[in-house]
């Protein structure tokens, strides 16, 4: 079975701005590792690595880990759009920063899902043009998130998440 | 004043009646329940027995008058004191008993204000602020006061404790997450959340170092008009009441009596205080302890072929009082409406092998219902609620799972006759 993430390659360890390090769904990813130009404040996260694309230029990977010590991983196609993102570790990631474009209909989902007495459970929503996955509890999050839609044609999106 | 006082009922009533008209969705919720809000007081089943020096009251029902349908919730009450004064002192019924977090959390609006609980403050001496998040990006947010906080016969006194929604810092929320926050009975399905988990702190040793935590914030203004990410001590954190107790302080006992599949109206049962401290904690033979590693994840793997489930082995795998069904991967059929549970034609058994980090393992079989049937029901108890995790190496073993058995709960780096915590035994 294909596990890209064990292929990663360590590209380099930056320091990045704690906010905004990650990108939206649908959007391009983070800067790029050899992209960073600003200065560097306090604050700080850690891009742990990013892949050149994976074979055969199918899509690449950036991982960032949080100031909070959550990890970010974003999936983006050659083209530089942003496809698919995962999360996990201590706290949430900024979820309406993560999902751009694609927050409010995961908001609905939620707000429909505490109206029917399932307040705080795990979420599991799967449209045609979203899905997202959230579970754990205190202090040990996790999910995903992806656009079927974006998903580059030969990606096995089930391959790639947990 | 043992109980809140009418004002503040008065005032959950007016806050939760917009709620009402739109919890259809769940199946139940019904204005009849709400107008009767004395109907979850006599419960079908009991295994509490009073007079015990380390024992508290649990039940599973239906929440806090009009907080809609609340399904497979573990409450309990909780007597709060100002801080070294016994005669100013609140009972809060219907709070949530979660041994997934840790910490007393309670509503700002089902507090008297006479009360009147000391605010902690940060290294910076303005107000230290706590946030929790949930996996649905909803959160709770609010000053950390200390109080001494009884449960049953047991006193944590002076407890670092979170006040939800203090209207003084509500607007100071959306440093928390970006999502809604839990500030009524109605949001909440509870009057607070006691978090009796396997840790002494909510976010530990990360928070007394680094900053950006989104645990701990603190206002940047006298008038509190921002806030900012802040470390706090150990001492300041938000504390599991259990590891401030004196003696009976090494664990949780959650002893539930058994549910019939179709369910129940509401079942009272027992929280024991201490692992192996006193007689009615101790274990007795066969019980098997599974030990894990901080992150408190034991593996569940299914057993014979063939299985519904869709994977060999799912090393994230919890039980967790707040989680109010049991959660897996799994080759049964979706329900039609509530499509984020399971609706098997008939109960299905499925038997599972759960083992620690210990290599000890022990054999759970359960049984997945048909959730749309159990939601029908407009019951509270359903001990066979199932639904997909979403996650293959994840198994949520929640509420139902605590349904007939005696489950230990040692927290981390502590000693029970069962080993060294954190461990799961039963």
């Amino acid at each position: 079975m294909l596990r890209p993430l064990a292929s990663l390659i360590i590209a380099s360890v930056l320091t990045m701005p704690a906010l905004e390090v990650y990108a939206a769904l649908g959007r391009p990813p983070s800067t790029l590792a050899g992209n960073v130009s600003h200065p560097v404040p306090a604050a700080v996260a850690r891009r742990l690595a990013a892949t050149a694309p994976m074979a055969p230029n199918l899509y690449t990977v950036q991982e960032t880990q949080l100031e909070s010590r959550t990890v970010v991983r974003e999936y983006a196609t050659p083209a530089g759009q942003v496809f698919a993102v995962t999360w996990k570790g201590p706290v949430l990631p900024n979820l309406q920063t993560l999902l751009g474009g694609y927050f409010p209909a995961f908001e609905q989902e939620t707000a429909q899902a505490r109206q029917a007495g399932r307040q705080r459970s795990r979420v599991l929503l799967q449209t045609p043009a979203l899905v997202v996955q959230s579970s754990g509890r205190m202090g040990r999050f996790s999910g995903h998130a992806y656009a079927p839609d974006l998903v580059p044609a030969g990606v096995d999106i089930q391959a790639l998440l947990p | 004043m043992r109980h809140f006082p009418i004002l503040i009922r008065l005032i959950i009533l007016a806050l939760v009646a917009g709620a009402l008209v739109a919890c259809g969705g769940g199946g139940g919720g019904t204005a009849a329940a709400c107008s009767n809000a004395s109907s979850n007081s006599t419960p079908a089943y009991s295994t509490y027995i009073s007079n015990q020096s380390n024992a508290v009251e649990l039940t599973v029902d239906n929440g806090p008058p009009c907080s809609g349908y609340n399904v497979n919730r573990l409450y309990t009450s909780v007597t709060v004191c100002q801080s070294g004064n016994a005669s100013l002192c609140q009972t809060i019924d219907h709070v949530l008993v979660d041994t997934g977090s840790t910490g007393l959390r309670l509503l700002h609006s089902v507090l008297n204000p006479a009360l009147n609980l000391g605010t902690v403050t940060a290294a910076s001496g303005r107000p230290l602020l706590n946030c929790i998040q949930f996996v649905d990006n909803s959160h709770a947010f609010g000053r950390v006061a200390t109080a001494d906080v009884t449960l049953g016969p047991k006193i944590a006194a002076n407890l670092p404790i979170q006040i939800i929604a203090d209207p003084a810092y509500t607007a100071l929320s959306s440093n928390c997450a970006s999502g809604t926050g839990n500030n009524t009975p109605a949001t909440l399905g509870a009057n607070g959340i006691l978090g009796v988990g396997m840790t002494a702190q909510d976010c530990g040793i990360d928070c007394t170092t680094i900053s950006s935590n989104n645990y701990y914030f603190t206002c940047t203004t006298g008038t509190c008009s921002a806030a900012v990410g802040t470390t706090a001590t150990l001492a300041k954190q938000i504390t599991n009441p259990v590891s401030r107790f004196a003696t009976d302080n090494n664990g949780v006992v959650i002893d539930l009596p058994a549910v019939p599949s179709q369910g129940a109206t509401s079942i009272a049962g027992q929280m024991l205080f201490g692992i192996g401290t006193a007689s009615n904690n101790t274990p007795i033979a066969g019980v098997v302890s599974l030990t894990t590693a901080t992150d408190g994840y034991i593996t569940t793997a299914p057993v014979g072929a063939p299985t519904v489930l869709s994977n060999a082995s799912m090393g994230n795998s919890f039980i967790d009082t707040g989680s109010n069904g049991v959660y897996f991967d799994a080759t049964l059929p979706l329900c039609s409406s509530a499509t984020d549970f399971y609706c098997p034609a008939s109960n299905t058994t499925v038997p599972t092998t759960l083992s620690g980090t210990n290599m000890s393992s022990t054999s759970v079989s359960f049984v997945a219902g048909n959730a749309q049937s159990l939601f029908n029901t407009s019951r509270s108890v359903l001990p066979t609620l199932t639904g997909p995790m979403g996650d293959s190496t994840t198994f949520d073993w929640g509420l139902p799972f605590f349904y007939g058995r005696r489950v230990f709960i040692g927290m981390e780096n502590t000693t029970t006759s069962l080993g060294t915590g954190p461990l799961y035994a039963f």
